[in-house]
């Protein structure tokens, strides 16, 4: 009797076992790739897989959504490169689906990443790169640079490219990237006569800045800045993280009073009517700026915004971002379109070849949105805008469809911030950005006290930190 | 030999145990697949340092958790959460059926109002209590309109309150009908017999309606604990992944090493979790081994 049972069991168990040997199967076929391509045995073998370049291989590259760009490149590497094909994926999503499918990608690629079994080669812009890194499931790209000649570091914006490093090492290839800056009306601020530097210039100057600007009292422009202020909160504490924020010990200090007589600093701006939330032109504006086109219209439209106060004409120009104490000099940038290498994938060197690829002349002078990493793409952007000599407001822009001018003295400002841009502005916020910006509300609104406000992010962010 | 063999399988298949076996196997598959597999191999990621070509690391993952502060507070919330919710929950709930036993007014009705919030999908009530309990929410309003301070209920030692209170809400209907059918389930020669001997309304609930309802109780209790382990989900769902610190639960944890791709800790969680869980189920099932004894 019990030996019936007992039978039965470990039938029912073998059926189960059986039921499940697929997925194991699989996991076992990746670790024996996974052995044969370790490191050192990679090196060596390389070389003659290298000779046998017509070996048929498959580069499974993942984005989020659709993207023209990648479907043209895999189209065009295809027909370069007979013996590769590259299969690329990624989710069906519209408007109404999109934050919901965004979460599924991202718990489908995470586990595919961890269980091995992920693609070759991966958009990384909606995924915690910093995470991957840390699990040591991205290739290190700055040895893959390194060690191939073909690669000229030069050609690039090296400024971008450091930047993007985590711990040291280059793991995400950002196609493009977004510039960051301040949009300020030059003729207030040369008539006020405050002075500063804005090419490192702290927050606190900033704020020293505001403040000479409203004892000038411009009749135009009361307000110095029109930003929320939880949003503005987040970016000086982003800013000097490591003084709110000890993440190897898991401490945070935002119930400490440097934090609080923060809060009670920023708040000020809005009391005193140097800063508003009201949708009004203000004396300085945060832009990000899109394309050499797109800094254009940006100061122009500023410009044409002020012409209609009939005082007199306005002049803007662009600003550094104020920064943190002591970081020194450097504008921020927001990488877009960041390549990802699988560590565990078997075609490395084949994924690496493709983005190089995409980072060529021939794609990323075709299409794309942001400034180009390929410096020569830059330069033949610029170049063409100049022989047109006009940049034109959208149809349906605000100004519908005006024209401008423009010549080349106007560019020099923008090639200096791009080569000097190196403080990345992370893609997506993260747990810490949105506990400062969802709790400091409370406060900004006068419904919770500074000190009240500043105990709950403590709270919160130290559960964060300590997990 | 092939029709001996034939026989004598046909021989075991006929006992009942076999049969019953064969009826249960689909479920015990299916437990096997999903539950019980996965977490043996769960147990086994918890003693390694990586998912894929890992290496055996013993207790070092076990010994990271237990550094973890955040983790620790997940366990006191979880004890605390249960050790007030599931006694508060029996009592209510053994109350409320006492009463619902009598013949009292308008009986059925309130029996359907205390399961309904058992049938409604719990995501479509969360928004309710969403409005109900934020800073700017309904039940600060009528405060205020009474003058009284506003209380931030999700963002302070409230919370905790919140959460019995919605866990108590979903899971007494559930209770109520088991111990109605409990009560109902005791022979009515034992009050007649207490009555003809003129033992009081008190000694008849102390001496024969709480002893023999003793089982029922044990079962409530189980799935009381169960369910209060269950709790996240509301939580998770009013209050995020990363709530206030007194309602940062087990499972919170492990979500979220699951997000940040922890697995080792993750894993190492559930485990400890499910030794705590079949410690306590154990205990509860001796008590009740040695009690059943008693009673016989």
């Amino acid at each position: 009797m019990k030996k019936t049972i007992s039978m039965m069991i470990i039938v029912v168990l073998l059926f189960s076992i059986t039921a499940c040997s697929k997925p194991a199967n699989t996991g076992e076929t990746n670790k024996s790739i996974d052995e044969g391509s370790s490191r050192e045995e990679a090196a060596k073998e390389k070389p003659p897989a290298k000779k046998d370049d017509n070996s048929p291989k498959t580069i499974v590259f993942s984005t989020f959504f659709e993207d023209g760009f990648f479907v043209e490149a895999k189209k065009k590497y295809e027909a370069k490169h007979p013996n590769i094909t590259i299969e690329y994926s990624f989710i069906d999503s519209d408007d109404a689906t999109f934050m919901g499918k965004m979460e599924e990608y991202i718990k489908k690629i995470n586990t595919a990443m961890l269980s091995g079994n992920g693609p070759d080669l991966i958009q990384m812009d909606v995924l915690p790169i910093g995470k991957y890194v840390n699990k040591n499931l991205l290739a290190d790209m700055s040895k893959m640079m390194d060690n191939d000649p073909a690669f000229k570091r030069e050609d690039y914006f090296t400024n971008v490219l450091d930047g993007s490093k985590v711990n040291g090492s280059l793991y995400g290839m950002p196609l493009n990237f977004f510039m960051y800056g301040f949009i300020g009306n030059e003729t207030v601020i040369e008539k006020s006569g405050v002075a500063f530097e804005d090419h490192n210039w702290s927050w606190n100057q900033f704020f020293e800045a505001a403040e000479g600007l409203k004892a000038y009292g411009d009749p135009n422009y009361s307000y110095s800045l029109a930003a929320y202020p939880e949003e503005l909160l987040n970016g000086i504490v982003m800013d000097q993280y490591t003084s709110f924020v000890d993440e190897p010990n898991g401490k945070a200090k935002f119930d400490s009073d440097s934090f609080i007589q923060l809060l009670k600093q920023v708040k000020g701006l809005y009391d005193k009517g140097i800063a508003t939330t009201e949708n009004v032109h203000s004396i300085f504006r945060e832009e990000q700026i899109n394309s050499p086109s797109d800094y254009f219209l940006a100061l122009k439209l500023s410009e044409n915004f002020a012409k209609g106060y009939e005082s007199y004409e306005y002049k803007s120009k662009l600003y550094s971002s104020p920064k943190g104490e002591g970081q020194g000099k450097g504008g921020y940038f927001r990488s877009y379109k960041t390549m990802g290498i699988n560590e565990k994938s078997s075609v490395k060197e084949e994924a690496w070849d493709f983005v190089k690829f995409i980072l060529s002349e021939e794609m990323q002078g075709s299409r794309g949105t942001g400034f180009p990493l390929n410096k020569e793409v830059y330069k033949q952007q610029v170049e063409e805008l100049l022989k047109k000599g006009k940049v034109e407001d959208h149809p349906e822009g605000f100004l519908g469809g005006i024209v401008f001018t423009i010549t080349a003295q106007d560019i020099e400002g923008l090639d200096i911030f791009l080569e000097q841009a190196q403080y990345p502005v992370a893609f997506n916020r993260d747990q810490v950005q949105e506990i400062i910006v969802e709790e400091s509300k409370a406060y900004f609104s006068g419904q919770k006290s500074a000190v009240a406000v500043a105990k709950l992010m403590q709270n919160r962010i130290s559960l964060y930190l300590n997990e | 030999m092939a029709t001996r063999i034939w026989k004598k399988g046909v021989k075991v298949i006929r006992r009942d145990s076999a049969i019953a076996l064969l009826f249960l196997a689909p479920s015990l598959v299916g437990f096997a697949l999903f539950y019980f597999i996965p977490f043996v191999m769960g147990f086994f990621y918890s003693l390694q340092d990586n998912v894929v070509d890992g290496s055996f690391v013993g207790v070092d993952n076990y010994k990271e958790l237990l550094e973890s502060s955040s983790f620790r507070k997940a366990i006191n919330n979880t004890l605390l959460f249960t050790g007030v919710s599931v006694p508060l929950i029996i009592a209510l709930s053994l109350l409320l059926a006492l009463i619902l036993n009598q013949k009292i007014f308008f009986r059925k009705g309130l029996q359907t109002a205390f399961v309904m919030p058992l049938v409604v999908p719990i995501a479509s009530i969360v928004m309710i209590w969403q409005i109900l309990f934020d800073w700017n929410g309904t039940l600060n309003k009528w405060l205020q309109d009474m003058s009284i301070d506003r209380i931030d209920w999700m963002k302070s030692d409230w919370s905790m309150g919140v959460l019995i209170f919605v866990y108590v809400w979903k899971n007494i209907g559930y209770n109520i009908i088991l111990f109605l059918a409990g009560l109902q389930s005791i022979p009515s020669d034992y009050y007649e017999t207490a009555d003809i001997e003129g033992a009081g309304r008190f000694p008849k609930l102390l001496h024969i309606t709480m002893v023999y309802l003793t089982p029922t109780t044990f079962f409530v209790t189980l799935m009381s604990i169960l369910n209060s382990f269950k709790v996240f989900r509301e939580t998770y769902l009013i209050a995020g992944d990363y709530p206030y610190d007194r309602i940062y639960m087990l499972q919170h944890y492990m979500n979220n090493m699951f997000m940040s791709l922890d697995i080792q800790k993750l894993t190492a969680a559930a485990t400890l979790m499910v030794a705590g869980i079949l410690l306590l189920v154990s205990a509860m099932l001796y008590v009740e081994r040695r009690f059943r004894q008693f009673i016989d």
